[in-house]
């Protein structure tokens, strides 16, 4: 545990050595005020609630977690620098997490850094905290499940472009399949059975409930169990590639 | 087999038969919290008992029209509402509740379904019809809740409740009510076509829940097919009509009397506020055959004053605190029965108040409704709104808590021998019930009307009225406990998902207090300059001509002058209103958008180009 604590502060301060990280956060900070005060109309449908924002953040992360998680392998892979990391003493699964904790810490930064938001509201109004704190661990949730997709979709591709257009779809796809619109057209060729439990492997549902106030062990699960499946997928690939 | 030339592996296959397993088991074990404030996705203790005794399956439809790009933020969010809070319903009933969610676009069959079920549109900005109802099915039962506005999402969990009643029940229950003034009619709508009220807001609110036929004068009999009957204000009330309670009650009909002893509402119709004020009249005494026969006496000749639970009253130019309108807490409300145990303030308006004689009746006397410690008396005659100084100098010295709402509970016998002289009462006399009952008696008719119970506020560019206190849940959980229902009396206002800017509310508070004095000053500045001006243009008489002087054109140019930098500082005036919202809107926005982007800009060009000097 710790190589993977060292791993960890390696690969997370690592980021910040490159103008890429600084762009991300700027990009990502300026992205969801605009999109919550121009799109959303905060101001003008005078609510004290960051609802908007939570409806937006989904398709933010959509585009902008990929790009973190598309160079945690590939980039290794390239570069040749796997199989140096690969001889060091840790085991391959500690190299996993500790990429991806450092990715998921990254993000989290990003999130945290949307304190102006929250802080906008209580000086506006009264909101309701608990909604808001939840919809703040909704969305740290929601970043590791994306960011543990693109590190599966990182894994099984060199190039940095595929790696992110592949996290991008797979994120997409689960996105998709919780997403109303899909779920109503999806409900007009497939019975009400089969379109709930399509509908319950999508990432918006569960992402909604916690966004709402409701902090529920079966929303927790998926997270955490889609999470688990896509790192252990990584691994499992990170080996086939080393033993091939 | 060679495994290891499988594009998968065993143990993929078993990772995934891990995480549909997993899925599926937590899906059976779970645990869930309702972390939001007032605690909006919790069902209250009468809405899972409804839930849990379905008997049969029930689908809920709703229609909601999500698509609806123009629609207000508030609409939608009361819609998404709505479905959260069904599948909470859901959740609980085990199977026999099913959700099904139709947004409706307009010239399909499911807009005419809609229509059919009895769902009703409105016209959204674009001039198609929206929907946000409940179509309740079971078998060939139906229910539906045409219209669930958002102005009155506080009463959502109730109506969905009580909807889920009446479809198991088949039909509205029968709510009959006397009042001696005017409330509405049976067939009265909430406002005419030129948007001016015809009745009552608490009888339209009544009119959503039961079906009600509204009695003008005094009923020579009382059916049974009514479930509950309400007395509203009654005056010069006969024996024949206290005979007509009186059997009632006996054959088992519920019963709410409201009475007041004095009637705010009724004084701010007959009084001119222009004339100097007269003495107020006292009220009659009211029903006083059946109050004392049940032990109760009504002080109708005095009015409670409370100093401790004073409300503030604004009348055009100042404001006070008044101790004969009571804004009573939580503190001041039964909590062990089930109108009053989820209350949480009401506001009550010159009040009389309940005295149990003791010794005179077997009945069992519970308070639901008091006042503090405090309170005492005043006699009617000063109308303390215009005078409150003189009212309050009145107040009694004796101080005691008061009873303002109370229930008579026990097997009721009657205060009659016979039918009185006139009575034209058909169903044989009874001498007693056969079990027992319950009757409802309240000191004050005011706390329903609306100057109490509502208060104003812009929704769509329109204004509206919403609850503002219990008041209206008060009476609502009163018919549900009455009406049989009395799980809806559990049922608490549940908490508002409107949580508006206080801030900017503030804002255009004091702009307008300041507006209206700036434009009170101005209007006034303009209506004399008006009068001068029209002193000084003559009218002539016919064929004559206006002939004015040097000096009087000269002083004519001038105050027209002057009227168009007053229109001008008006509108100014009005203009900064809405500046200093907007001024505060940029401040904010530039804020979010440009300075945490703008520090960690600052940061990276700090490490970057630290780290070009050290390189150097």
């Amino acid at each position: 545990m710790r190589q993977l604590h060292a791993l960890f502060k390696r690969e997370f301060f690592a980021y910040f050595r490159s103008p890429v990280a600084y762009v991300f956060i700027v990009i990502f900070l300026m992205a969801s005020a605009g999109c919550t005060f121009f799109i959303g109309e905060l101001y003008q449908a005078q609510q004290a609630s960051l609802a908007t924002f939570f409806d937006f953040l989904p398709w933010l992360y959509l585009m902008l977690v990929p790009a973190v998680g598309m160079k945690l392998w590939s980039e290794e892979r390239h570069t040749g620098t796997i199989e140096l990391l690969l001889t060091l003493p840790i085991h391959l699964f500690e190299a996993v997490l500790a990429k991806f904790f450092a990715g998921w810490a990254f993000v989290c930064l990003g999130l945290a850094l949307t304190f102006p938001l929250p802080a906008t509201i209580a000086y506006l109004g009264d909101p309701d905290w608990g909604v808001i704190a939840t919809g703040y661990l909704g969305a740290f949730l929601m970043a590791g499940a994306f960011l543990s997709l693109s590190c599966l979709a990182s894994a099984l591709t060199r190039n940095q472009v595929v790696a992110f257009v592949l996290g991008l779809m797979i994120s997409f796809l689960l996105v998709l399949v919780g997403w109303g619109y899909f779920t109503d057209i999806l409900a007009t060729v497939l019975p009400a059975q089969l379109v709930d439990l399509v509908a319950a492997l999508g990432v918006m549902p569960h992402f909604m409930t916690v966004r709402n106030g409701v902090i529920d062990t079966r929303d927790l699960s998926y997270f955490f169990i889609l999470i688990d499946l896509s790192l252990t997928l990584t691994i499992e690939v990170l080996q086939r590639k080393k033993a091939s | 087999m060679n495994f290891k030339s499988l594009p998968f592996s065993p143990r993929l296959l078993g990772l995934a038969a891990g995480f549909l397993g997993l899925t599926l088991l937590s899906n059976q074990l779970f645990y869930r919290i309702d972390m939001t404030d007032d605690k909006i996705y919790t069902l209250s203790e009468g809405s899972l008992k409804i839930v849990q005794k379905l008997e049969e399956e029930v689908t809920a439809k709703i229609y909601v029209s999500k698509s609806f790009k123009d629609l207000p933020p508030a609409f939608k969010a009361h819609g998404r509402r709505v479905e959260e809070v069904l599948r909470e319903y859901a959740h609980h009933a085990g199977g026999r509740l099913k959700i099904e969610v139709i947004d409706p676009q307009p010239d399909t069959d499911d807009e005419v379904w809609a229509r059919k079920y009895g769902v009703r549109g409105f016209p959204s900005p674009r001039g198609e019809s929206a929907y946000l109802g409940i179509v309740f099915i079971a078998g060939d039962k139906e229910h539906a809740l045409p219209f669930l506005d958002p102005r009155k999402e506080d009463l959502l969990e109730f109506e969905i409740s009580e909807g889920l009643i009446k479809l198991q029940r088949g039909g509205l229950v029968k709510l009959g009510i006397y009042s001696a003034n005017y409330i509405g009619t049976t067939d009265s709508q909430a406002v005419d076509e030129q948007g001016n009220r015809t009745e009552r807001a608490f009888l339209s609110r009544m009119k959503e829940f039961y079906q009600v036929e509204v009695f003008q004068n005094p009923p020579a009999e009382i059916s049974s097919d009514f479930k509950v009957f309400m007395v509203y204000q009654p005056k010069d009330v006969d024996e024949k009509f206290q005979y007509a309670l009186d059997q009632y009650v006996l054959r088992g009909g519920r019963l709410i009397v409201v009475l007041d002893a004095l009637s705010r509402a009724e004084v701010s119709l007959t009084s001119n506020m222009d004339a100097p004020p007269a003495p107020l009249p006292q009220a009659p005494d009211q029903l006083p055959t059946l109050l004392k026969h049940w032990g109760l006496r009504f002080h109708h000749d005095s009015i409670i004053g409370d100093p401790l639970r004073s409300t503030r009253v604004n009348m055009v130019s100042y404001a006070f605190d008044y101790p004969f309108f009571l804004t009573l807490g939580e503190e001041d409300f039964s909590r062990d029965h089930m109108i009053t145990a989820s209350l949480k303030q009401m506001q009550w308006a010159e009040s009389g108040w309940f005295e149990a004689l003791p010794g005179s009746s077997s009945l069992r006397f519970e308070s639901l409704v008091r006042s503090s410690p405090q309170a005492g008396t005043a006699p009617i005659g000063v109308d303390g709104l215009r005078d409150h100084q003189n009212l309050i100098q009145q107040l009694s010295e004796q101080r005691g808590t008061k009873d303002l709402a109370v229930t008579l509970q026990g097997r009721f016998v009657s205060a009659y021998p016979g039918p009185p002289e006139g009575s034209e009462s058909q169903a044989p006399h009874l001498s007693a019930g056969e079990g027992e009952n319950t009757v409802l008696l309240v000191a004050d008719s005011d706390f329903m009307q609306e100057a109490q119970a509502l208060e104003a506020f812009e929704y769509g560019g329109q204004m509206a009225q919403r609850p503002r206190n219990d008041n209206i849940s008060f009476i609502i959980n009163a018919l549900a406990f009455q009406g049989g229902a009395t799980e809806l009396a559990t049922i608490r206002s549940s908490g508002r998902v409107q949580r508006p800017f206080t801030r900017v509310r503030d804002l255009q508070e004091k702009a307008k207090e300041k507006w209206k004095a700036e434009e009170d000053r101005f209007a006034e500045e303009l209506r004399s300059l008006q009068t001068r001006l029209s002193e000084l243009k003559k009218v002539p008489a016919e064929g004559e001509e206006i002939v004015l002087t040097p000096e009087e054109e000269a002083e004519l140019r001038k105050y027209r002058e002057e009227e168009l930098k007053v229109r001008g500082k008006l509108r100014e005036v009005r203009r900064s209103l809405r500046e200093d919202i907007e001024a505060l809107g940029h401040r904010l926005l530039a804020l979010n958008l440009l300075f945490v982007p703008g520090c960690v800009s600052g940061l990276g060009f700090l490490v970057f180009w630290r780290r070009g000097r050290r390189t150097r």
